[in-house]
C-alpha cells in the first residue's frame, strides 16, 4: 500500500519535470519572444536584455539554468510586469480563481449529484425528462453564453446582482460560480444518473432487495457507493480545472483571477509566466488525481487490496 | 402429509418490451410441503427464474404479475397471506426472512465495496433484535456452518478475495441467517465448478435438514434434479408440462418433453447410445403457439395440440401431465399409460 503510493508521488513528479521541459521547449520554438514589438527595438537594446534574463545562452544552458531554478520552486520572473515574479502572480491571481472554483464546485457536488440520484429514481417521469433537458442544455450552452444571460437578467434587468469584480462582497461571487458551474454541474447530474441506473440493474441490488433490506438501505448505502465511482473520476481533474480559474468567465465578470494571466502570457511570449502557471496548474492537477485515487481505495477495495 | 407452506394458483407474469407483451409465466399453479425440495427444471426462457421471482415479488419493471395468487404461509399457524397483494414494505419483511433466495453468479450476487461481515450482519439486524456484536457472533457461526474454513479470520473479507463456492457458501449463509420456511436457490451451482456443485447441493440439503426448510431449487440440470430435489415441476413455455415427485419425473415420464430431457442427457452406463436432442427451438413467448406450447417440437403432435391447449391430467396422486396423449380419447402411444378414469 505504501509502496503504490511512493510509486504514485514519483511517477507525479517525473510527469511535472515532462510537462514543464515540454512547455518550455514548445515557447521557445515559436517564432517572436517577450521583447518583440512592433516598433523596431535598436539591436544593443535587444542584446542587453537578453543578457539580462540570460536569454543569449545557448538554449540548452537556458533550459537547465530554468530547470534548476524550477526544482527550487522559483519560476522566475515575468517580461512584461515590472518586478513582478511568476509566483507572486499566483499569488495574486489563484485566491481569486480558488474562491470561484470552490464556491463552483461545492454547487456541482451538492447539487449535481441529488438531482442526478433523483432522475434515476424517478426515470421516464416528468420529473426525469425535465431535469434532463436542462442538464443537456447546461452541457451544451457555452459558459460564456451562461455568464452574459446572468449579468443581462440578474444584474441588468432585476439588479439583484453586480455586473463585475468583487468589490460587493459574497453576492459579486453568485454569477461567476454559476456561469463556471454549469457546465460541470449539468455533466455531473447526467453522469450520476446514468451511473445510477447502471448500478441499480446490478445483481448485489437486487439480493440487497431478496434480503428484505429497506429501500433506503438497497438504494443509498448498496447502490449509491458503487454508483460514485465514475463520478468521482470526473470530479477530480474537474475540480483542479475550475479552481485554477477560466479565463471567460473571469473575463466576462471583470475578476481578478489567473485565467487573465496565463491567456495573456500566451500572446506576449511571456514564456516564463506561461510556463510557470501550466506547472502550476499540472501540480494542481496531479495532486487532484492522486486525491481521487486515494478516495477511490477508500470507496472500493478493490483496488486497494489488489495493488 | 406435511403442511402446505406454499400455494401457487394460476400464476401469471408478464414483462412488457417494446416489441410486446413477453408472456413468461403463462398460468402455472404448484404446491409446495414442508421439507419438500421442490425443483423447477426447464430450458433457457422456461419461465423458471421468472417462477422464482415471482414467489419472491422480486419481478421488477417491466415486468408484473399480471394475475393469480401467491398464497405463502410464514409460520406454523397456517396463517396464508397473498404475496402479490403485500406492500413493498411488507413483503421486505418476509424477504431474507421467512423466505430467503441464492442466486445464480456468486460472483456478482454480493456487493464488491462491503465486507462479508457488513452485508450479513445488516440481513441479520433487519430482521432481529440482536445488537451488533450478537449479530457478528450469529454470522461467524453461520460462516462455519456452511463450511467457510476460517469464519473469525474471513468474515471481514470483501466478496473479491473469496473463490466462487466460497461466495456462494456466504450467499447461503445470508440467506439461512434468519431460519426461513422457504429457500429459492436460482441455479445456484450453475456457475460452480462441478466438485464444488456436489458440495453446495450436499451443503443445502444438510441445512434444509437441520432447519427444517423447503426448498425451490430452480436448474437446467436434470442431474441437480436427481442428486438433490424431492418432487419436480417441468417447465416449458412458461408453462409447467408435468408435475409429480423425483421418482415419477425419472421413473415413469409422462410427458413427450420431459422424456426428450431424458433421451438428452449423457448417462454413466457402458452401452454407448448416441444423445437424441430434441429437434427445434423453444417457443417465442411474445407470441406463444397456440394448443400446447411443445407442440412444433413433440414427436406425437396430433392436430388437437395446435388447437387447444390440454389440462392437467391426473396420473396419479402425485404426478400430473399437461398432454393431450393423456385423454381417454387419444390414440395410444407406445410408453404412455393413461391414467384409469381420465376424462
Amino acid at each position: 500500500m505504501k509502496r503504490y503510493y511512493i510509486k504514485r508521488v514519483l511517477s507525479a513528479l517525473a510527469t511535472i519535470i515532462i510537462i514543464a521541459s515540454v512547455t518550455f521547449f514548445i515557447m521557445k520554438f515559436i517564432p517572436g519572444g517577450p521583447f518583440t514589438r512592433e516598433k523596431k527595438i535598436p539591436q544593443s537594446i535587444l542584446d542587453s536584455l537578453n543578457a539580462k534574463y540570460g536569454l543569449d545562452e545557448p538554449l540548452l544552458i537556458q533550459y537547465k539554468n530554468y530547470m534548476l531554478r524550477l526544482l527550487q520552486f522559483d519560476l522566475g520572473v515575468s517580461f512584461k510586469q515590472q518586478d513582478t515574479t511568476v509566483n507572486e502572480m499566483i499569488a495574486q491571481g489563484f485566491p481569486t480563481s480558488a474562491k470561484v472554483g470552490i464556491l463552483a464546485s461545492s454547487l456541482i457536488v451538492l447539487v449535481g449529484i441529488p438531482i442526478g440520484i433523483i432522475s434515476a429514481l424517478k426515470k421516464s417521469s416528468a420529473i426525469d425528462y425535465s431535469v434532463m433537458f436542462l442538464a443537456t442544455l447546461g452541457v451544451t450552452v457555452p459558459n460564456f453564453v451562461i455568464a452574459t444571460l446572468i449579468i443581462y437578467f440578474f444584474a441588468g434587468q432585476w439588479n439583484i446582482l453586480p455586473t463585475s469584480g468583487i468589490s460587493e462582497g459574497p453576492l459579486s461571487y453568485v454569477g461567476p460560480m454559476i456561469a463556471l458551474a454549469g457546465y460541470s454541474l449539468s455533466f455531473v447530474a447526467r453522469l450520476t444518473r446514468s451511473s445510477m441506473l447502471e448500478v441499480l440493474r446490478q445483481d448485489y441490488v437486487r439480493t440487497a432487495r431478496a434480503n428484505g433490506l429497506s429501500e433506503f438501505k438497497v438504494i443509498y448505502k448498496h447502490a449509491l457507493k458503487n454508483a460514485m465511482i465514475p463520478v468521482l473520476t470526473y470530479l477530480g481533474p474537474m475540480i483542479a480545472a475550475i479552481l485554477t480559474g477560466s479565463f471567460v468567465v473571469e473575463k466576462i465578470f471583470v475578476l481578478p483571477g489567473m485565467g487573465r494571466f496565463f491567456v495573456e502570457s500566451v500572446t506576449n511570449r511571456n514564456f516564463t509566466v506561461t510556463i510557470g502557471f501550466t506547472v502550476f496548474y499540472a501540480v494542481f492537477y496531479i495532486i487532484m488525481i492522486l486525491l481521487v485515487d486515494i478516495a477511490y481505495s477508500i470507496i472500493d477495495p478493490r483496488i486497494r487490496l489488489d495493488s | 402429509m406435511s403442511k402446505k407452506i406454499l400455494e401457487v394458483k394460476n400464476l401469471e407474469t408478464s414483462f412488457y418490451t417494446h416489441l410486446g407483451e413477453v408472456q413468461a409465466v403463462r398460468n402455472i399453479s404448484f404446491d409446495l410441503h414442508q421439507g419438500e425440495i421442490l425443483g423447477i427444471v426447464g430450458e433457457s426462457g422456461s419461465g423458471k427464474s421468472v417462477t422464482s421471482l415471482s414467489v419472491m415479488n422480486l419481478i421488477e419493471d417491466p415486468g408484473e404479475i399480471k394475475g393469480g395468487s401467491i398464497r405463502f404461509s410464514p409460520n406454523v399457524d397456517d396463517n396464508f397471506i397473498d404475496i402479490t397483494k403485500m406492500t413493498r414494505e411488507q413483503i421486505s419483511q418476509i424477504r431474507g426472512n421467512d423466505i430467503s433466495m441464492i442466486f445464480q453468479d456468486p460472483m456478482t450476487a454480493m456487493n464488491p465495496v462491503f465486507k462479508i461481515q457488513n452485508q450479513m450482519v445488516e440481513v441479520i439486524q433487519r430482521h432481529t433484535d440482536l445488537n451488533k456484536e450478537d449479530a457478528i457472533r450469529r454470522a461467524k457461526d453461520l460462516l462455519g456452518q456452511v463450511g467457510i474454513p476460517d469464519p473469525e479470520g474471513q468474515i471481514t473479507d470483501y466478496p473479491f478475495q473469496f473463490s466462487g463456492g466460497m461466495r456462494q457458501r456466504a450467499m447461503i449463509a445470508t440467506a439461512i441467517s434468519c431460519n426461513p420456511r422457504l429457500l429459492i436457490a436460482d441455479e445456484p451451482t450453475t456457475a460452480l465448478d462441478v466438485t464444488i456443485q456436489a458440495q453446495i447441493l450436499e451443503l443445502l440439503k444438510k441445512l434444509q435438514n437441520k432447519i427444517d426448510m423447503s426448498i425451490i431449487l430452480i436448474t437446467h440440470d436434470l442431474g441437480v434434479i436427481a442428486e438433490a430435489a424431492t418432487h419436480v415441476v417441468v417447465m416449458y413455455g412458461g408453462q409447467i408440462m408435468e408435475k409429480g415427485t423425483v421418482r415419477d419425473i425419472f421413473n415413469n415420464p409422462m410427458h413427450p418433453y420431459t422424456r426428450g430431457l431424458h433421451k438428452s442427457i449423457p448417462t454413466a452406463t457402458k452401452e454407448k447410445k448416441r444423445l437424441i436432442p430434441i429437434e427445434g427451438s423453444p417457443p417465442d413467448l411474445l407470441d406463444p403457439p397456440t394448443g400446447c406450447p411443445f407442440n412444433p417440437r413433440c414427436p406425437h403432435a396430433m392436430t388437437i395440440c395446435t388447437e387447444e391447449s390440454p389440462k392437467m391430467y391426473t396420473v396419479s396422486d402425485t404426478q400430473s401431465s399437461k398432454c393431450w396423449l393423456m385423454d381417454e380419447k387419444a390414440p395410444k402411444v407406445k410408453g404412455y399409460k393413461k391414467p384409469k378414469g381420465a376424462k
